[in-house]
Order: structure tokens, then sequence, then C-alpha cells
């Protein structure tokens, strides 16, 4: 079993969960986080920080690959020429190990779902 | 040594803080989550006194309140006759304890916070590859 953790801009938050959904993974956790914006640049204030979420996904080893193209597919834009112009700010998707999990209800080892 | 996330009902906190401080780890991360299982989030019908039907209703109540700036107001239908909750308002515990003590505190977790309805929560238990004190710089 694998953690996902897709750090992603808020404005696509509900498009993934809604693909996620699609795709049969119901179960997470989310939270808000800030970052740097990646072209600094272009910004007024430089040094403002961008709000976004984490996603924090619990899925089985033989789910990470599809869960993690459904949130590539859908953390970005859908305009072909802006993501090109932000390439960085799509934002990130970290995959780590779990070892075992445990479902508080039932107090016993648990599947896939947080 | 592990790390474990614990994502507990909010009412939970204390107590569950409270056992841990007694097992001698005080080292605890808490963070403000909204999430849900693979029910996808309860369902609550009002009451005739138009308090939420279901369990820990009127807390609920109050933690949608605080945590309306994590999204979870957007997902309520006012006007039908059931409220629907995608995300329910958590608390996500993290802390990092030696291997020997992952089965003690786990069944400490398991023990202050199951009540034994869906939404009791979870618990990761996840490999640590190295750890730094910023202040220290010890590993």
């Amino acid at each position: 079993m694998k953690m996902i953790w897709a750090v992603i801009s808020q404005e696509f938050t509900e498009r993934v969960i809604e693909a996620l959904d699609r795709a049969g993974i119901g179960a997470m956790t989310r939270l808000q986080v800030t970052g740097p914006y990646q072209d600094t640049h272009l910004l007024d204030h430089p040094n403002s920080d961008k709000p976004r979420e984490v996603l924090m996904i619990a899925v089985p080893d033989a789910e990470v690959a599809k869960t993690v193209m459904v949130i590539r597919a859908h953390a970005r834009p859908e305009e072909p020429g802006r993501h090109n112009a932000e390439p960085a700010s799509a934002g990130k998707i970290f995959v780590t190990y779990i070892d075992e999990s445990f479902t508080i209800r039932t107090a016993g080892k648990s599947g896939a779902g947080s | 040594m592990k790390q474990i996330i614990a994502i507990i009902r909010e009412e939970c906190v204390e107590l569950t803080r409270s056992a841990l401080t007694g097992l001698g780890i005080s080292g605890i991360a808490v963070i403000p989550v909204i999430g849900r299982g693979q029910q996808k989030g309860a369902v609550y019908v009002p009451d005739q006194d138009g308090s939420l039907g279901r369990n820990n209703g009127p807390h609920l109540r109050r933690s949608t309140g605080l945590m309306s700036g994590m999204g979870v107001l957007s997902y309520l239908h006012p006007g039908k006759k059931k409220t629907a909750f995608r995300f329910l308002p958590k608390q996500m515990l993290i802390l990092i304890v030696d291997d020997e003590e992952v089965r003690t505190v786990i069944d400490v977790l398991v023990a202050v916070n199951q009540s034994g309805r869906h939404g009791d929560g979870k618990i990761f238990v996840c490999p640590i590859g190295r750890a730094l004190g910023i202040d220290t710089d010890q590993s």
C-alpha cells in the first residue's frame, strides 16, 4: 500500500476529486497549505505564497499508477499553451510507503482509504 | 523508527493527546484536515427539533463553522431534507515513535478513538528514512 500526497492548485481541487470519484477512488484527506509561486518574476509581489491543497490518498500498490494518472490529467489547465507557460505551477505528487494501516472503528488492519 | 499518521475525530484530540503523554510521547503534530472514507462522506437528516440527526450533530455544526475555510460549507445543500457532507472536519496527528513502541501506540489510539461508528478514523504506519533535529542537528 502507498500514500499519495498530491499538492495541487485549489482551482483544480474539485475537478480532481470528481475525476477520482469516477475512477472509484473516494476516500481521501485534504489539507490546506501554501507554497511559493514558481514564476515569481511575473508577480507584483514576488514573496507572496500561493494557496494550495494537499490530497492524501491511501491506495493499494496496484492502483498507484491509475491514481497518479488521474490526478496529473485533471490538476493542470486544460488549455495546451497555458501549461507550457507555467510548467511548475500545477503542483507535485509524492508517493510514499505505508507499512500498515488500521481502521479505528473495527480495530483491524485495513486496505486503502483514509 | 516509524511515522504514525492518525486521522481522528476532532473531539477526541485532547483525550488522545493525554493518553499519548501518559506513554511518554509528547512530540505530536496536530493538523486540522477534512476527509472522507470509503462511504464518501455522511448524510445527515435533520431531526424534528432541527438538530442534525446523526451522532455528534451539534459538534459537527460548530466544526463546520470553524472549518469554513477548508471548503466544508461549499458542500452543504440548504433547503433539502438531507444535508450532505462530502468531507468532514477531522484532525490529523503525526508522531514519530521507535519501532518497539508502534504496537502500544496503535493500541492506545484505537482504545481512545473507537466508538464503533463510521468516521472513527484511520491509522497509517509509515517508514522513516532519517530524522534530524533542526536545533540540535542530532539524528
